[in-house]
């Protein structure tokens, strides 16, 4: 029930109601069944939706070293949208061992060295 | 190390071409009890199998250790995310983890190779004799085939069962379900007739697939022995989903075990199928479904239980002609609770197949072995594929051991009974004695019909009851010794014509001379 109405208060904001309006609204409708005892419930579930959606939209770069940033930058960039592109965000990953990998919305683009001699290593074993 | 292996590992780095393609992946937000909600991959289909990516932080040394992957399959898609069930070890897989898409429906790798193996619910060996080679990849979950494919059932499976071959007849193509309370014997029909196929000549013999859900390892393991000493594991694949393994893949194996027998059968292969027991398959769905939040119904049973079994029963078909003519006959079993067949599981099943063999706790109990209750078994299609000569001997036998029954249950009260009522009692006694068989001992065809035969003609009418097994026995062995050509004339032809009729009615009326020590009721 609380899931119903935090995913309500979050379209209500996306249909560009100002958030403080929302949250009245949700508070008029859960006046109206007795239920305002649930705010706390919701919004926990608000914090886990938001978390969701801020995960699925984030643009993260991983590169194994500070030294590979522009470069990694430079080729990641032909994999994004302009707009994904001024969101990343970089993280420094030494398992990598060298080149970068890159997770957006959902497709993960993965050049590091360590894919490729993971990689090598299958097809020679195999 | 060899110098031609470093050659050769210098020559394939050499000649190493990387290729990176976008993964579709979503992120593990919890797991528990074999099932991990997945956020993202909304992408996903139903019955997509997803890779847990273990080796995201991992070095890459500990990623070449471990050389298993993990998998999961798609089995709710909600808004934001999926969840999927952990085909494999639960505990590798942990929050936060990358899952991703394969763009691959469950699939298993099914071959003639299968053949003598034992594998698991997705069809890899477990029975440490390697790898199973030439195979090829076939879905897990397939549709039936339609009308217009099938043919009615028209060649008979033998059992090797006195009991099944004569009144419940099973058809190459049947579903038949075996049903009972635990320790009826459920499992020893169904081994019984897998054994009996051995006796099949090799063209013609069906493969039988022996698929073992929620069973103990060691029950399992004794079914292997049991089928590799008869010489019957050549013809045999056991699928084995045991009572430790993950509720996914005892929920799988039948499905699994399905797609094997529809790979021989498309072949025009006979094949024969055992899901020993659905019953255990049922509560694995049922711990799967609400572990997956999919709304309860009667008795915390998901809303398709019905479907579920329905679709996989379905799969046992008589292809047609033009469809390579070959078949899959369906063994279902069921566990019942106290002999209660009106349960919720029980009558689905009973109303999906062609039939059923009823074992009663009562009758085992008894020494009644098979344990079989005639009247509450049927078979609705069998009877079509029936050899005439099995016909012709086993007409009336039904309708005598049900009034049998029937007046046994009378006797108990009744002090003095007529002349006809007592020569009943005595027949259907005699019949009662005839029908049993020992475990691991099935009969071919010719020789249930000489037995019953000799017992539905009276010729076995001067051997004391408890003496008829042992008379049996000797029968079967004397006709087989001095009467050869009588067994060979059935076993060709089918059917007791006029000319064999005589002729076992002869060695019929000679048997006392050969064997008199068992004729005489006094004795």
């Amino acid at each position: 029930m609380e899931d119903t109405y935090a995913r309500a208060l979050i379209k209500l904001i996306q249909a560009g109601l100002r958030p403080e309006d929302s949250v009245a609204k949700i508070n008029a409708a859960l006046k109206d069944k007795g239920r305002q005892a649930m705010w706390p419930r919701i919004k926990r579930a608000f914090l886990m939706h938001v978390q969701k959606v801020a995960m699925r939209e984030n643009v993260t770069l991983s590169v194994a070293c500070k030294e590979d940033v522009v470069d990694a930058k430079r080729e990641a960039q032909n994999h994004l949208a302009r707009n994904d592109a001024d969101r990343m965000q970089m993280v420094v990953d030494d398992s990598l061992i060298g080149g970068w990998k890159l997770e957006a919305g959902g497709t993960l683009i993965d050049r590091s060295f360590k894919r490729q001699l993971k990689d090598m290593y299958k097809k020679i074993v195999q | 190390m060899d110098n031609a292996i470093i050659e050769k590992i210098l020559k394939e780095i050499e000649g190493y071409e990387f290729v990176s393609d976008a993964d579709h992946v979503g992120r593990v937000s919890a797991v528990g009890d074999g099932v991990a909600s997945i956020d993202g991959l909304e992408r996903a289909v139903m019955s997509e199998i997803i890779v847990f990516e273990e080796n995201d932080s991992a070095t890459l040394e500990e990623s070449l250790e471990r050389d298993t992957l993990v998998y999961g399959l798609v089995l709710n898609l909600e808004e934001g995310g999926v969840r999927a069930v952990v085909l494999g070890d639960t505990s590798r897989v942990a929050e936060g983890m990358f899952a991703k898409s394969t763009g691959r429906i469950l699939s298993v790798p099914v071959g003639d190779n299968l053949l003598g193996r034992v594998v698991n619910a997705l069809a890899e060996p477990i029975d440490g004799k390697g790898e199973v080679k030439d195979t090829t990849f076939v879905p897990v979950e397939r549709e039936a085939y339609g009308v217009l494919e099938r043919k009615s059932v028209d060649t008979p499976l033998q059992t090797g069962i006195k009991a099944i071959d004569s009144m419940i007849p099973i058809g190459r193509g049947q579903r038949e379900l075996i049903i009972g309370d635990r320790f009826t014997g459920k499992t020893t029909i169904a081994i019984d007739t897998i054994l009996n196929q051995k006796s099949e000549p090799e063209k013609t013999r069906p493969i039988c697939i022996y698929v073992a859900i929620g069973q103990k390892e060691s029950k399992t393991a004794r079914i292997m022995a049991q089928l590799k000493e008869a010489g019957a594991l050549e013809y045999t694949i056991i699928v084995d989903a045991p009572a430790s393994a993950p509720a996914a893949l005892q929920f799988l194996a039948p499905f699994t075990g399905a797609a094997i027998g529809e790979y021989f059968m498309d072949k025009g292969r006979d094949a024969l199928i055992i899901y020993d027991d659905l019953s255990k398959q049922a509560t694995a769905y049922r711990q799967l479904s609400l572990l997956l939040r999919r709304p309860p119904g009667r008795e915390a049973y998901p809303g398709d239980i019905f479907y579920l079994h329905s679709r996989l029963l379905e799969r046992a078909a008589k292809l047609s002609d033009e469809k390579g003519g070959g078949s899959l006959t369906a063994l279902p079993i069921i566990e019942t609770q106290e002999g209660d067949v009106s349960a919720y599981i029980p009558t689905n099943v009973i109303s999906i197949t062609d039939g059923q063999i009823y074992l009663d706790a009562g009758l085992f109990n008894k020494g009644i072995r098979p344990a079989i209750d005639v009247g509450l078994s049927v078979s609705r299609v069998g009877s079509a594929a029936q050899t005439k000569a099995m016909k012709g001997v086993a007409g009336g036998l039904r309708l005598e051991l049900a009034q049998f029954r029937e007046l046994e249950a009378f006797m108990q009260f009744a002090q003095d009974l007529d002349e006809e009522t007592s020569k009943r009692i005595d027949t259907g006694r005699r019949m009662v004695e005839i029908l049993k068989q020992a475990k691991g001992a099935p009969l071919s065809v010719e020789m249930q019909v000489v037995s019953l035969f000799a017992a539905v003609h009276g010729f076995l009418a001067d051997v004391a009851i408890e003496r008829i097994p042992q008379a049996e026995v000797l029968l079967l062995r004397y006709m087989d010794g001095q009467h050869r050509g009588v067994i060979d004339a059935i076993r060709t032809s089918g059917a007791v014509g006029d000319e064999v009729k005589e002729n076992l009615e002869k060695a019929l009326r000679d048997f006392p001379k050969a064997h008199p020590e068992m004729f005489g009721k006094g004795l």
